[in-house]
């Protein structure tokens, strides 16, 4: 899972509170940068920003025309969660600070960079790093999840029969429905990998099969052409026990969850039952 | 006389005035309005009246639309309210600055005194 500190820029260029916003602009454009942590005695104060230079005198001095005070992050804080303070504040650029020290910065440029390595263009959905940060948080803020573990049925013989223009079809199709069944408020979609789709949901188990059941049924109506449609089977497993351990917990307890949900859904493949529980198998 | 080409030779002469005068410390008045764009803003004026006049001058930040801060000598406070001097620099100031303005102001404060006192019979 990433954090801050993994794609942060470091060491950062800074600017101190009595220098004048010309030097502050000087430095900005030989640097090729958009904005300046500002530092009194090591501890960040304030940013100025292109935006500042452009509306202050260049003879202030960067304590005059600075943005205070300066939205920051940890550099233990996880990508999500700075690219949603980003969000928040529309902010381009995010200070990263350690004891009150600037130990690097973010750039909106930098998350676009990021997020866009954890989308899957195929099936414009994100991808198994963006599910493991969502359970992530919500185990982190107390929140109760269900996994839902889909796999496509003889994906590779499909791939081998038809050729992989129809394998991507189907993909495409079966994250369409998937899109269409679920409420972005509680559930969480990603292309866990291949023809693997995750859904992290809030939903208890009971809800989770309600969701799995529609999923199915919708994808089984699914006309590739050629008479050619698509079967899926389902795991689900569910965590209801709340975590109060340390951090790395929580990424475990992800991972067990995704995984008590895959093997679910190869033993409803062999068994043809659709849909697997695994419910309560994580403690 | 002549150069080699015909012409006269140039002669250049600089003219030097010096005009002293007393240097007023700080370089403002009683009162300093600080426009939201002005060349200075109000730490850059804190800072000033603080290496110059230590301890003679405070720096307030306005709620205004153009008018960012007002740096008032303090002794004045000895004769008007701070509110009610802040309030009628800014009223004032409203009309005759802009955003980009610096205006230094100066104050006459008088106080008249009329007093009736009794005259004792000697």
């Amino acid at each position: 899972m990433y954090k801050v500190r993994d794609i942060m820029t470091s060491p950062v260029n800074t600017i101190s509170l009595g220098s004048s916003v010309s030097q502050a602009a000087e430095f900005m454009k030989e640097y090729n940068l958009g904005g300046l942590p500002v530092v009194k005695d090591s501890k960040l104060v304030g940013i100025i920003t292109s935006r500042d230079v452009r509306i202050n005198h260049p003879n202030r001095i960067v304590a005059d025309a600075m943005t205070k005070p300066v939205i920051c992050c940890s550099p233990d804080s996880t990508t999500w969660d700075a690219v949603a303070l980003m969000n928040e504040y529309k902010i381009e650029r995010l200070p990263v600070v350690e004891h009150d020290k600037v130990i690097g910065i973010i750039t909106e440029v930098q998350m676009v960079k990021h997020t866009s390595r954890l989308y899957d263009p195929l099936t414009e959905t994100f991808n198994s790093e963006y599910i493991y940060q969502v359970a992530f948080n919500l185990l982190k803020l107390g929140h109760k999840i269900s996994v839902i573990l889909l796999d496509v049925d003889d994906f590779g013989e499909m791939n081998k029969k038809w050729g992989h223009v129809i394998g991507d079809k189907c993909l495409k199709r079966i994250a369409s429905v998937l899109k269409s069944v679920i409420n972005s408020k509680n559930d969480f979609l990603c292309r866990y990998g291949g023809d693997e789709f995750v859904i992290v949901t809030l939903r208890n188990s009971e809800e989770a099969m309600v969701i799995a059941k529609e999923v199915l049924d919708k994808i089984s109506k699914i006309n590739l052409g050629n008479n050619l449609s698509i079967t899926v089977s389902a795991g689900i497993s569910e965590y209801r026990e709340k975590i109060h351990e340390a951090e790395g917990d929580y990424y475990e307890a992800t991972q067990c969850l995704i995984n008590e949900a895959s093997l679910a859904s190869t033993k409803a493949k062999r068994h043809k039952t659709r849909i697997y529980f695994n419910i309560g198998s994580i403690s | 006389m002549k150069n080699g080409r015909g012409k006269s030779p140039t002669k250049r002469k600089v003219g030097l005035h010096i005009h002293f005068s007393e240097f007023d410390l700080p370089p403002m008045q009683d009162v300093l309005l600080v426009g939201r764009r002005a060349p200075i803003g109000p730490e850059a004026v804190r800072r000033m009246v603080e290496a110059l006049a230590p301890g003679q001058y405070e720096v307030i930040l306005i709620d205004h639309t153009h008018i960012e801060a007002v740096a008032v000598k303090t002794t004045l406070f000895n004769w008007i309210s701070r509110d009610e001097l802040v309030n009628t620099l800014v009223e004032e100031g409203d009309t005759i600055s802009n955003e980009n303005s610096l205006i230094k102001a100066q104050l006459d404060v008088t106080m008249s005194i009329f007093k009736e006192v009794e005259l004792y019979n000697v």
